[in-house]
């Protein structure tokens, strides 16, 4: 059986719309295929020809995915789908649309005045470092010592100085990443702290914010960004589709 | 030793090299595939802070979806 080539409809998200639409040449896979709408009372799916089968997490794809949802973000509210998620035909994708009407109309409305906002903050590193050494003197004096000392006789100092030092690293992550969720949490209706996978990231997190709320949220990171750019980088991306907040799985197969 | 070598060449770096290498040993234990999401999520890190160049990128990053494929296929082929 040869999968590979069939075509089907990949789902981006789900919009309030009743009506057919294109988007322009923007779908996954750069065949230039069509981002358009199905349509059912009331609700749609954009999708676009797309083939079945496996999707890698490609930057490539996983941005395909993202723009596309962006795309009709600045008209819809849009519940995304999960990444990868393609439907046989029209027909399939306007039953999945029938069966969950219900379900995606009420989530439509929980989302529809509300934006996800990305931060992460990292230490920059030739800084922290430095940081460390000058504000704790029990490292600093260590530090001092075992540099007078021949090598071969601080295996076990050097040990040590290494867990001070990512202590206190610890430390300081922690202060700074309570005073961003202290600054940012109360402006947004839900947070996402997501794993942090790098020593040196302070957090990674997701705010789902009101969009009355946007310019206060921005606001607040560019007084976080005055406080600590010296000694951290900020990446703060916005309005985001909400992937850390709902993210649709249909198992195409049980409709 | 390559360990030592790097402490001596910067010693404050160093140190934390070495730690963070005996927190690697720890999380052996950590499945492949989950390892291989995170390598992918530094990597886009790197590629975002303009650490690295989209050549750079777009090489590591193919190596990492290989390997995580390739895991894939084989926990199929178990099932």
């Amino acid at each position: 059986m040869d999968t590979a080539t069939k075509e089907g409809k990949y789902i981006y998200c789900i919009i309030n719309s009743d009506r057919p639409q294109s988007f322009g040449p923007l779908g996954i896979g750069e065949r230039g295929d069509q981002l358009h709408t199905i349509c059912f009372n009331g609700i749609a799916a954009l999708v676009s020809d797309a083939p079945l089968g496996k999707y890698r997490v490609s930057r490539e794809n996983s941005l395909a995915h993202e723009k596309a949802i962006e795309t009709v973000m600045a008209e819809y509210a849009a519940l995304p789908v999960r990444f990868a998620t393609v439907a046989e035909d029209e027909d399939k994708v306007k039953r999945i649309l029938e069966k969950e009407h219900d379900r995606f109309k009420d989530l439509l409305g929980s989302i529809a005045d509300k934006t996800e906002l990305s931060l992460k903050a990292i230490f920059k590193e030739e800084v922290i470092y430095k940081d460390i050494l000058e504000k704790y003197e029990d490292i600093k004096a260590l530090k001092e010592k075992i540099t007078a000392l021949p090598l071969e006789k601080t295996h076990h100092q050097r040990m040590e100085i290494g867990e001070m030092v990512e202590a206190a690293l610890q430390q300081e992550k922690q202060i700074v990443k309570e005073n961003i969720l202290n600054t940012l949490s109360p402006l947004a209706t839900e947070v996402k702290t997501n794993d942090t996978y790098d020593e040196l990231i302070i957090i990674n997190a997701a705010f789902f914010v009101e969009k009355a709320k946007e310019a206060d949220s921005d606001q607040q990171v560019q007084l976080l960004d005055e406080k600590y750019g010296e000694k951290v980088t900020f990446k703060y991306v916005g309005p985001l589709p909400p992937f850390n907040f709902v993210n649709i799985c249909i198992n195409t197969e049980d409709y | 030793m390559f360990l030592i070598d790097s402490i001596l060449l910067a010693p404050l770096k160093g140190v934390i090299w070495m730690g963070q290498k005996l927190g690697d040993m720890a999380q052996k234990e950590l499945s492949d595939k989950g390892r291989i999401k995170e390598e992918l999520m530094r990597l886009q890190l790197q590629f975002e802070l303009d650490e690295i160049s989209q050549a750079e990128y777009d090489q590591k990053e193919n190596e990492l979806l290989d390997r995580l494929d390739a895991i894939t296929d084989a926990e199929e082929k178990e099932i």
